[in-house]
């Protein structure tokens, strides 16, 4: 990926898009995927490519459109990259997985995407440019305009740049996994927690049905991801133990984004939410998968078809309000949670998006 | 409807045991650690419980009262200070540590715990809490929620926010609203994150749920004495180019340098022109790596004398000269002035020599703490409040340092908030329609303004004329 030749016009093209949408009133989606399959609505893509780049700060302002893995590419001669894991990063752009509140799949906290992501140039619902923040790492002059556009869906605006930190790039990285039920699961990390300390950023369970998609066989399991030196790796390796596995990370992250007919379900639940009171609610409800990341509390569910989300949203129960379909039909009984919340959310949508032109917010699969 | 109508109503036990209405606690919460303003409060509140302040909010509300939230006080921007007739609401009190889980390395505690409290609660678990103000010994979680705090350890664990999965608290209107949960930020828009830092002027805080994090097996620190500042402002870039970002990286001048010497005699260099204090921590074989290349930029970099800390007590002593060094500038003159701006790191140097030309300029001591990692420097103005000449002087002398910050691609404050201090400051750095943009953000959760009225916006929100932007734009 290369820097962007005339970063001026680019943005000035995606505002007119915008403006000219709202003029017309007409309803737009924006760049990659479409969850709304109902209506007309016109796509507008935010620009791809490098906007500017400070190296000695660890900061890079994109396009909004590009993917991570061009801006991995663009960072690589610096030893650099923004170190955020995801599925299928030749395809997910910065400004997609933003919005769709992804924050990563190492860790939470400081390595989240949402904490990586320093400033935005966002265009609102009338067409006009808003600046989002600065390119320092510390700024709380006022309110932080940009962060409720996490997970947003580009329902208060669209973003068409962003600021972002970058990181040295891990001379190392190893997975390892060790088998666990979903009954002995909570133990078993403590264990694995116990001895990996804090070299460990990435943590996961798998059920059956995920682990032989890596053509492993058990009940399920904890797979534990490390970075570091050699060394430090090394040291890790041999105070957590199980298998190395070796070429399966990138088989993990795109689990279930390389079929086209899966339906792909995020469910935000801790570790001991999953695990204690119904064990067997872990091993997927005869999903084709279930992952857990146990240092975010997000689980990534894989089914086959809508049959399934039927089956997935009952099983799910009350926490069926924490689950969101990433990829598939949003089944018709979705509906936005009422309360506070949602009033405030309805006023901040009548300020960004007075012509209402904007895709709804996302909503979770039950009340 | 006023407070004696509040009063005439509710003046029930549950009031009595809470509310303070004396000039002792009037005078006690007039301030914060901001020295340029105060406002004694009508009344102050310290509810007991979350019930309690529930109960003390609604009345507020049924009275229309304007109420300042305010944790430990420890604030540096008048944040807390009342306004408009702002009665106090301290929730010092609410300090129930309610859950502390191991498993999902979380804690639930009520917004009155103190910071280092957690800390040490989560230490036998191996756990602590991230984010470590300087003011970390008395400061709330609750305030560093209000302030989206920083501290040292910043540079590598990130501000408070993200540390926070969860809240539970008081609106505008006096209703419970829960925002997160024990996981990440779900779809539908990140108002937890919009919380953070937001001053108290959307709602009140009552409780938390805080992301712990595993203490780290292995620690390395060293104090780097440079014979010039500008040697040790260049060596923060160098560090950070050569592939290490530290747990910490603090710049401390000779200014400060010698006041920390002369109240703590901790044996410091005291002939140095600046150190640089820089923790590296992780696994031990992380650390044996970063160690060599901290020291090797150290010395590319001239450094005149490197001290180690070999032991934790010799760790306490050298993160002493940091931690207390506000403390011990007292000794220096009559009053200082703290600021808060920020600088992208490879303009450090810069805004170094931008320090030295200011306190030059205007006749003055300014002493200069950094948070070097972040480009977030602390100057420490010294003047002689008796004098109002000298007091206009640190005025003018923080503002230019600010402005600066601004024109050095930062921000005029990088964890100490807007409050009072820096209300009509924000239209150096946004336009008119972005703070705009602002104001109506608050009408969205606050329409009446009751929650901490005259803090974060400037007076006149949505009006940017009047004064030259400074940031370089990229905007028409």
């Amino acid at each position: 990926m290369k820097h962007l030749s005339s970063p001026g016009l680019h943005r000035e093209a995606f505002r007119r898009e915008v403006e000219l949408c709202y003029e017309a009133r007409q309803p737009l989606t924006w760049g990659e995927g479409d969850r709304s399959a109902t209506g007309s609505r016109t796509r507008v893509r935010a620009p791809a490519g490098v906007v500017d780049h400070w190296p000695e700060d660890l900061v890079v302002r994109v396009g909004a459109g590009s993917t991570f893995a061009e801006v991995d590419d663009f960072l690589r001669p610096w030893e650099l990259e923004l170190g955020v894991l995801l599925p299928q990063p030749d395809r997910t752009t910065l400004g997609g997985a933003f919005a769709r509140g992804e924050g990563g799949m190492t860790g939470g906290g400081a390595r989240s995407l949402r904490e990586l992501a320093l400033s935005a140039l966002l265009v609102e619902g009338r067409g006009r440019p808003l600046e989002l923040g600065t390119r320092v790492v510390k700024n709380v002059a006022g309110y932080d305009l940009l962060r409720p556009h996490f997970g947003a869906g580009g329902a208060w605006g669209g973003l068409c740049e962003l600021v972002v930190r970058s990181r040295s790039r891990p001379p190392s990285r190893m997975l390892r996994w060790s088998e666990s039920s979903p009954q002995e699961a909570l133990g078993r990390l403590q264990q694995l927690r116990d001895r990996g300390s804090t070299t460990t950023v990435g943590e996961w369970w798998l059920d059956a049905a995920a682990l032989a998609r890596l053509g492993l066989e058990g009940r399920g399991g904890w797979f534990l991801l490390a970075e570091g030196s050699e060394q430090e790796v090394g040291a890790w390796a041999d105070a957590v133990g199980g298998e190395e596995s070796t070429d399966a990370l990138p088989i993990l992250r795109d689990l279930g984004w390389t079929e086209s007919s899966a339906v792909l379900v995020r469910v935000f639940a801790s570790t001991r939410e999953c695990f204690e009171g119904d064990p067997a609610f872990a091993s997927g409800g005869g999903g084709r998968g279930w992952i857990h990341d146990a240092a975010t509390g997000v689980n990534r569910w894989i089914l086959a078809d809508l049959s399934d989300l039927d089956r997935v949203s009952r099983r799910l129960g009350p926490m069926a309000s924490r689950a969101f379909v990433d990829r598939g039909p949003i089944p018709a009984a979705t509906r936005p949670a009422g309360g506070r919340t949602a009033e405030w959310k309805g006023r901040l949508r009548q300020i960004y998006d007075p012509g209402e032109i904007f895709p709804p917010l996302p909503t979770p699969l039950g009340p | 409807m006023s407070l004696q109508s509040l009063l005439a109503e509710h003046g029930a036990e549950w009031l009595e045991e809470c509310l303070y209405l004396d000039p002792a606690h009037a005078r006690a919460y007039a301030a914060d650690a901001y020295a340029f303003d105060s406002q004694p409060p009508p009344a102050v509140f310290l509810p007991r419980t979350q019930t309690e302040l529930q109960r003390v909010v609604k009345a507020c509300v049924e009275h229309d009262l304007p109420m300042a939230p305010r944790g430990a006080g420890t604030g540096l921007s008048g944040g807390c200070v009342s306004r408009e007739g702002a009665v106090q609401i301290g929730c010092s009190r609410l300090r129930r540590i309610v859950e502390i889980d191991p498993l999902d390395r979380i804690a639930v505690v009520e917004a009155g715990v103190v910071n280092l409290e957690l800390s040490q609660e989560a230490r036998r678990w191996g756990l602590y809490f991230a984010p470590d103000p300087s003011s970390q010994i008395a400061s709330t979680v609750g305030g560093n929620f209000a302030e989206n705090a920083g501290g040292p350890h910043t540079l590598k664990y990130a501000v408070t926010r993200a540390h926070v999965l969860g809240i539970r608290m008081i609106d505008a209107e006096g209703e419970w609203v829960e925002l997160g949960g024990p996981h990440a930020p779900m779809p539908g828009g990140d108002l937890l994150g919009l919380h953070c830092g937001a001053e108290g002027t959307l709602g009140i805080v009552a409780e938390l749920i805080l992301r712990l994090s595993p203490r780290a097996r292995a620690v390395y620190t060293v104090l780097a004495a440079f014979d010039e500042a500008e040697d040790a402002a260049d060596t923060v870039a160098a560090i950070v180019a050569a592939g290490v970002v530290p747990a910490a990286m603090e710049f401390i001048d000779r200014v400060v340098l010698r006041a920390v010497e002369e109240a703590f005699e901790l044996g410091l260099p005291v002939e140095a022109g600046a150190v640089l204090l820089v923790e590296v921590e992780g696994s031990a074989a992380a650390v044996a790596a970063e160690k060599e290349r901290v020291l090797h930029e150290c010395r590319s970099h001239g450094v005149r004398q490197l001290r180690e800390a070999g032991e934790e007590r010799e760790r306490a002593r050298l993160w002493k000269a940091r931690k207390h060094a506000f403390g011990a500038l007292g000794r220096l003159a009559p009053r200082y002035a703290t600021q808060d701006g920020v600088v992208p790191r490879a303009e450090v140097p810069a805004i170094v020599r931008r320090v030295g030309e200011v306190a030059r300029a205007h006749d003055l001591t300014i002493g200069i703490v950094l948070h070097a990692g972040d480009g977030n420097l602390h100057p420490a103005i010294l003047y002689d409040d008796r004098d109002p000449r000298s007091v206009r002087a640190a005025l003018d002398a923080g503002h230019e340092i600010l402005e600066a910050c601004i024109s050095l691609g930062g921000s005029p404050t990088g964890e100490h908030g807007v409050g009072l201090e820096k209300r009509d400051f924000l239209d150096r750095l946004w336009s008119g329609y972005e703070l705009e943009q602002m104001a109506q953000l608050r009408q969205v959760f606050d329409p009446q303004e009751r929650c901490n009225p005259a803090k974060l916006l400037p007076s006149g929100a949505g009006c940017g004329e009047g004064r030259p932007r400074h940031r370089r734009g990229i905007l028409p």
